[in-house]
């Protein structure tokens, strides 16, 4: 079976523009020819384009970006450091962090929001207003189905030739995504009969990130056992 | 009768098959740099790393007869360990055992089969596809990653203990002692056991999974355990000083430094401002804190004040 070579660490370089024109050249040719790294690729581009998006359509709250930067690039790196590791990042693992971006304001959104005093879990009930809800409401949906996004992308590359999963695994796989799979459905019912308990949606978000996490550990697997890393 | 022949004369064969499918391999390389790194790459098989005194890196073992050649190489900082597959190859087979200077770091890939590492006090980093790994011994730091195995580290060989250690598994179970800061470990449907003292993070997410942790947190320590049906069991030391953050939505929360309080907890125990955080969620798993008994507790509760005199 021919593999492909092509290291993750690259396709975020041809991105940052940080290759020679030969092996841009090179990329791009072998681009046209891999399907797979043609979708990573352009997965990675579209992630940018969303992340580079959130950081100036929603103001985050000041002390919101330290957390996502420590996420993104590993808690006590130097400022360049961190900068360094940030344009090496695979796909695969921009394709959660952009997921959890969306999870971390969420949360801070959710974090802000008044608490009543009765109920099971009285610190996280609201009381909050109509608009309030249906801002969040939209922000867990876009969340959802950034999630949902990342994990069909990794679902497709798991289920192509090149992933050469074996059997056993793809069996244990499919039996934990359905684990998975059911944990994210008895938490959305169950945020459907008590729509205003958000702490829920913080659990949902949760429950994709696993599923994501599930996911992209199987690729990152795949992608390292068969290609040396 | 006849057909017990058939079979033992089949049995014969294939056995012969095999054993002209293997050879044996021994190579040997100088290792330049006491603080170097090991390289281990072999498709299927089994590998396992011990740690020794010499300056040089050991080979020993089977490779199959679909392996081209086992290269052991050796650059400036680095030997690598690599099972070569020939051009229309799928399969890579080796057995080995690898000895390498104790104070190097070990990097071991394999698609299918077993890890073992011991004696090495450097970062270990081990990735399986289909396959148990078990590191013991004093290392630094670990990272381990299979899908469908058990991870097991213990480094109580090294009095310090491991720094970090962070686990993920699919569906094996993660067994992790004697670590000395940090432990993050993540499971779907396999459990996961901690243990250890004086810990500054403890962070174990599952799904299905139960979670079990004992011992304790260092000041400032925090530990976060997040399942959704599975149950998590914590046993801390008795004059334990924490923040508590816990809830079951559909669960029962059983916990005994604040006996009948509900399904949603959320309290300081012990005197003065709290020292650690405990923080445990589950959608519909049972959450259980319990007590050490005083023995265990004295112990933790003796690591966590030397690492109070440490800070």
């Amino acid at each position: 079976m021919k593999r492909c070579t092509v290291t993750e660490a690259k396709l975020g370089d041809h991105l940052d523009r940080r290759l020679s024109l030969e092996e841009s050249q090179r990329l791009d040719r072998h681009l046209e020819e891999c399907a797979a790294c043609r979708g990573a690729y352009q997965r990675l581009v579209a992630l940018r384009t969303l992340v580079d998006g959130l950081a100036t359509s929603i103001e985050p709250q000041r002390d919101l970006w330290p957390a996502i930067s420590a996420r993104l690039c590993g808690a006590g790196a130097s400022h360049s450091e961190r900068e360094r590791r940030r344009i090496r990042l695979a796909w695969i693992v921009l394709s959660a962090a952009a997921a959890s971006i969306l999870v971390a304001l969420g949360v801070i959104e959710l974090s802000n929001r008044p608490a009543s005093t009765s109920g099971p879990a009285q610190n996280i009930i609201v009381d909050g207003s109509p608009a309030l809800d249906d801002s969040l409401r939209l922000e867990v949906a876009k969340a959802e189905q950034a999630y949902v996004d990342a994990a069909g992308d990794f679902l497709a590359h798991l289920k192509s030739p090149e992933a050469a999963l074996p059997p056993d695994t793809r069996i244990v796989l499919e039996g934990n995504l359905v684990i998975a799979d059911r944990a994210i459905s008895e938490i959305k019912s169950a945020w459907e009969r008590q729509p205003s308990e958000f702490a829920l949606a913080r659990k949902l978000l949760a429950a994709h990130e696993r599923r994501v996490e599930l996911l992209q550990q199987v690729a990152h697997l795949s992608f390292a056992t068969q290609n040396g890393g | 009768m006849k057909n017990r022949y058939i079979i033992f004369g089949i049995l014969i064969v294939s056995w012969s098959a095999n054993a002209r499918a293997e050879q044996q391999v021994e190579k040997r390389v100088s290792s330049n740099h006491a603080n170097g790194k090991v390289e281990i790459d072999i498709g299927e098989g089994s590998i396992q790393v011990i740690g020794w005194d010499k300056n040089e890196v050991e080979v020993t073992g089977t490779i199959g007869d679909r392996v081209e050649r086992l290269d052991v190489r050796k650059g400036k900082r680095k030997v690598w360990v690599r099972a070569y597959l020939p051009k229309d190859g799928e399969a890579r087979e080796a057995e080995l055992v690898v000895y390498a200077p104790h104070s190097n770091d070990i990097d071991v890939q394999v698609f299918q089969g077993p890890i073992l590492v011991s004696g090495i006090e450097g970062d270990i980093q081990l990735e399986t596809f289909s396959g148990d790994i078990s590191v013991s011994g004093p290392c630094k730091r670990v990272e381990a990653g299979t899908v469908n195995g058990d991870i097991t580290v213990d480094s109580a060989k090294r009095s310090a203990g491991a720094d970090k250690v962070r686990a993920k598994t699919v569906a094996g179970a993660i067994v992790i002692k004697n670590v000395r800061r940090e432990v993050e470990a993540q499971s779907i449907s396999g459990p996961v056991t901690i243990a250890g003292n004086s810990l500054t993070k403890v962070v174990a997410k599952t799904v299905s999974g139960n979670v079990r942790f004992d011992g304790g947190l260092s000041r400032l320590g925090r530990l976060e355990i997040d399942t959704h049906s599975g149950e998590f069991i914590g046993v801390f030391p008795a004059d334990l000083s924490a923040e508590f953050d816990i809830t079951s939505y559909n669960g029962v929360v059983d916990n005994a430094f604040n006996p009948n309080a509900g399904s949603n907890q959320d309290f300081i125990q012990g005197e003065g401002d709290p020292q650690a955080e405990v923080k445990a969620t589950s959608f519909s798993g049972n959450i259980r804190v319990t007590k050490q008994s005083n023995g265990e507790g004295a112990t933790a509760q003796a690591a966590a004040g030397q690492d109070k005199k440490e800070r």
